[in-house]
């Protein structure tokens, strides 16, 4: 399925790439031309009067529609700093349980899934033989997406698809739509601004003394809360607390320079004191960002792979790790072995963990450099890079386990069998 | 050059020059990959297969590049 995607994607390319080349090179011999072949000129957006306008001047309004919009958003929306977090946030407690922002999105992503199973499977589960024959709709669907999957898989070990495409599948259809929801508006960029001292309470520290007078008003402060703005707000309430905490007196209003100035620089000084950085916590979290999950998983991966071999070979498994008698380049190949055995387990984790937290650290700088519009590219590189990252940690785990259940000597019959 | 100054650039610098070697791994990895379907498309299937392992074996590399540079990032180092 993949491979025909590409190729008529590839297909696709090479016509418009012809396409245009051949518009292109009698543009430049004369430009207002007649131009014959109306269906080269409607692609390339030419009028279809006949008489052929400068592609290059067609491309340019848009592109500059595009560019005073956003200068207009830039200017007129409040823009502060991004701010980004590696580590998953407590969102809410149960009892001395911390449930973090990457857990309820899992939770989320939990219950979508057991949802459309059960609704996607309700007429084969009442014994409708019609069903079973001639699957329709939803049923259709996630059938179509299984199968094809499970082809994918059969190509990678047809000895051991059948016993472990239940891991297999369970690891890509829960790293998918972990992915993806990422890229749904509103996650990872609704959330609560905190301070700083009010997280020292929290984890239950004892506060820095003199903190106390801001640590009410930031109290006040916690807010339902966009990305920016109210984060914003809560810096200006941070600082004017820490000010009059520490005795500086700050100016009511901001019209003047002078004013900004002097506001300016007693929020620099607070700021390098590490007094007024808020942090930002968002409602949820896509779990494949969170380290916790992410490794999880590849702990899972691991340990079904090392089960895997020591059942199917007993303990002459650890014979690929510890090399006694073929010499001492064989006894260090071994031992080359054992450790990327265990690197893997690293590899997994941060694969996918950088591949999809890197990815939503781009949209957010993307949307900080050029509001609204130029994270918009990076949605479908995202959704691309969300489907090959499960893809891959699924099938990497499906190949994983079948070299692991072929002895040393025999590499060589992987060839036969396809 | 200030603590956290040199620390930013050490971490650019290890995940920077770690993403090089892998990069030009993975260029060669899937050209060969690519040549090798186009010449004998019945074996696609074994043949992408292994470039995955290969893929993933190659990206480790870089992958510890970035745990090093997330480790001196957060100060662990």
């Amino acid at each position: 399925m993949l491979t025909s995607l590409t190729r008529a994607y590839a297909s696709f390319i090479l016509e418009n790439v012809q396409k245009s080349t051949k518009s292109h090179s009698r543009l430049k011999i004369s430009l207002p031309t007649v131009v014959h072949d109306r269906q080269n000129a409607a692609w390339l957006g030419y009028k279809r009067g006949g008489i052929a306008l400068s592609t290059k001047r067609n491309i340019w309004i848009p592109v500059g529609i595009v560019l005073v919009v956003g200068i207009l958003l830039r200017i007129f929306l409040p823009v502060g700093k991004p701010l980004v977090s590696v580590r998953a946030e407590e969102v809410f407690h149960i009892g001395s349980y911390n449930v973090t922002n990457s857990l309820l999105l899992t939770w989320v992503v939990m219950i979508l899934l057991v949802v459309l199973s059960l609704a996607a499977t309700a007429k084969l589960r009442s014994g409708n033989d019609e069903a079973l024959k001639h699957p329709k709709g939803l049923q259709n669907a996630l059938e179509y997406g299984v199968e094809v999957l499970y082809n994918t898989m059969q190509g990678v070990s047809p000895k051991y698809v059948a016993r472990f495409f239940v891991v297999v599948a369970t690891i890509f259809f829960l790293v998918l739509p972990s992915n993806w929801f990422g890229l749904v508006p509103g996650v990872g960029s609704l959330g609560v601004c905190f301070a700083e001292s009010e997280l020292e309470v929290m984890h239950g520290h004892t506060p820095v003394a003199g903190a106390g007078p801001s640590e009410k008003v930031i109290g006040a402060q916690k807010v339902w809360s966009d990305y920016t703005n109210k984060c914003a707000g809560t810096a200006d309430t941070l600082v004017r607390a820490e000010a009059s905490a520490q005795g500086i007196v700050l100016p009511a209003t901001l019209e003047t320079p002078e004013q900004i100035a002097q506001y300016k620089a007693v929020s620099a000084e607070l700021d390098h004191a590490g007094k007024i950085t808020p942090l930002f916590h968002p409602f949820l979290r896509p779990g494949s960002a969170d380290l916790n999950m992410t490794l999880a998983l590849a702990l899972i991966s691991f340990v079904v792979t090392e089960f895997w071999g020591f059942r199917k070979q007993g303990f002459g498994y650890l014979g690929k790790f510890f090399i006694f008698n073929q010499g001492p380049i064989q006894f260090f190949v071994g031992i080359i072995e054992l450790v990327s055995e265990f690197a893997r387990i690293i590899s997994f984790t941060f694969r996918l963990f950088g591949n999809i937290f890197a990815g939503e650290v781009v949209l957010l700088v993307m949307a900080f450099l050029f509001p609204a519009l130029l994270s918009l590219p990076f949605y479908g590189l995202e959704l691309f890079v969300g489907l090959v990252q499960a893809f891959v940690f699924a099938m990497l785990t499906m190949a994983f386990i079948d070299m692991a259940a072929e002895s040393h000597g025999d590499h060589g019959h992987e060839e036969h069998a396809h | 050059m200030t603590d956290t100054g040199a620390r930013l650039l050490a971490a650019a610098l290890a995940i920077g020059l770690a993403a090089i070697g892998p990069g030009i791994g993975v260029g060669l990895l899937v050209a060969g990959a690519l040549q090798a379907i186009a010449r004998n498309p019945e074996t696609e299937g074994s043949i992408r297969t292994n470039m995955f392992v290969g893929i993933a074996l190659t990206e480790g590399l870089a992958i510890f590049g970035l745990v090093i540079s997330l480790l001196i990032g957060f100060g662990v180092l």
